[in-house]
């Protein structure tokens, strides 16, 4: 077919009333063809205002709502994704585990020399609030956004399978992966094959 | 007409402005419900296409380049797909719907068809009516029913090459007819 055919085609194109095997091959010459792409918007508002034609209907008000709540809540959780502040308590809740443990040690092995146990427990609560005010937000801290039970699932797994230093890479690399895994996902739910196709973008 | 003012909503829609939203929604509502209404002939279809209309305006909305149409032709022409897919998700789930035995939808709302639609309707009607009925069917087959021009053949019972033709005099017919009639065709 030649440039001339395709272009007859194209006032059905934007009735999308071309069969499946002409519509195709004329989408493969729109790739090329920016003269029929221009004329395609041309005629697609013209089948527009046919849009004009029926009885113009009010929608009942939920529809609006549903919509504005639907948009918020899509709006939220994009701004909220899984807060640093669990990863905080979960890590600070280890830090307190050990700092009982570590008090409950000392008190066993000097009790009677009080200043010793201070010792132990000061140093506790030191490192403590170093590592969770200072080192864990900025290092785990939000910049990976992983869930602590992936974090956990990753640090056993990692361990597991390559040892001292699998625990040494099992953060970063979930981290990678984590990222690679989120921007698949929303490529897809974005794509077409989700959305379902649609002839809107000509 | 608004389409500068559409071209912004749109732009502030894509920068996650909820108000926005909300503003081309109020302006287009009726006009979308009355073509998913047209469509479908089904309350709650409608009510759900619509709502999914908007959504993905609010997702796509960046996709939006005004330099390759209006603003409506745009949101219009996404409705009526996303109108016709649901038509065609329904009709393989139930039986076919007659094409074009449709009861018109009454409830006319006053409140939401400004001054710049109604008369914007005026002239597509108006246009229309010129149209010989030969033209005009497939036209309105293939817009609010879905069909292909080969569906539309078996069903005006005509040949392919005819109805073909007389689906391009129409559009062609009808742009002319509006042309000239205001920018806010496209044209």
């Amino acid at each position: 077919m030649v440039h001339d055919d395709y272009k007859e085609m194209i006032p059905a194109r934007a009735l999308s009333a071309l069969d499946a095997a002409e519509e195709q091959a004329l989408n493969e010459h729109l790739e090329k063809c920016a003269e029929c792409r221009k004329e395609l918007e041309d005629w697609q508002a013209t089948a527009a205002a046919l849009s004009l034609t029926p009885d113009p209907v009010e929608p009942s008000p939920q529809v609006r709502e549903r919509i504005l709540s639907e948009v918020r809540k899509e709006a939220s959780s994009k701004v909220i994704p899984i807060r640093s502040s669990s990863k905080r308590n979960l890590w600070s809740s280890f830090g307190s585990l050990g700092a009982i443990a570590a008090t409950v040690l000392a008190a066993i092995q000097f009790w009677p020399d009080l200043w010793q146990v201070a010792i132990v427990v000061g140093i506790m609560l030191a490192g403590q609030a170093l590592e969770s005010g200072i080192l864990t937000p900025n290092i785990i801290g939000s910049e990976i956004e992983l869930h602590p039970v992936w974090l956990i699932f990753a640090l056993l797994t990692f361990s597991y399978l390559f040892g001292f230093l699998g625990l040494l890479v099992a953060v970063p690399v979930s981290a990678a992966i984590g990222v690679l895994v989120r921007f698949a996902l929303r490529t897809y739910l974005e794509s077409s094959v989700y959305q379902g196709s649609e002839s809107a973008k000509g | 007409m608004q389409p500068e003012d559409d071209v912004k909503l749109l732009k502030a829609i894509a920068a996650k402005d909820e108000a926005a939203l909300a503003k081309l929604y109020d302006r287009y509502r009726v006009i979308l419900f009355g073509l998913l209404m047209r469509i479908l002939n089904n309350r709650e279809e409608a009510e759900d296409v619509l709502q999914e209309v908007f959504l993905q305006v609010w997702r796509k909305a960046e996709d939006f380049d005004e330099n390759r149409g209006r603003p409506f032709t745009w949101l219009v022409t996404l409705g009526r797909s996303r109108g016709i897919d649901r038509l065609r998700t329904l009709a393989a789930r139930d039986r076919v719907a007659e094409a074009g035995a449709r009861e018109a939808v009454e409830e006319i709302s006053d409140a939401a068809t400004d001054a710049f639609k109604s008369e914007q309707r005026g002239l597509v009607s108006k246009a229309l009516a010129q149209l010989p009925d030969e033209q005009k069917r497939p036209l309105m087959l293939a817009y609010f029913d879905g069909l292909t021009q080969s569906e539309i053949a078996t069903h005006l019972g005509a040949p392919l090459g005819t109805v073909k033709t007389r689906m391009r005099t129409g559009l062609m017919n009808l742009r002319e007819q509006l042309a000239g009639k205001g920018e806010s065709f496209g044209f």
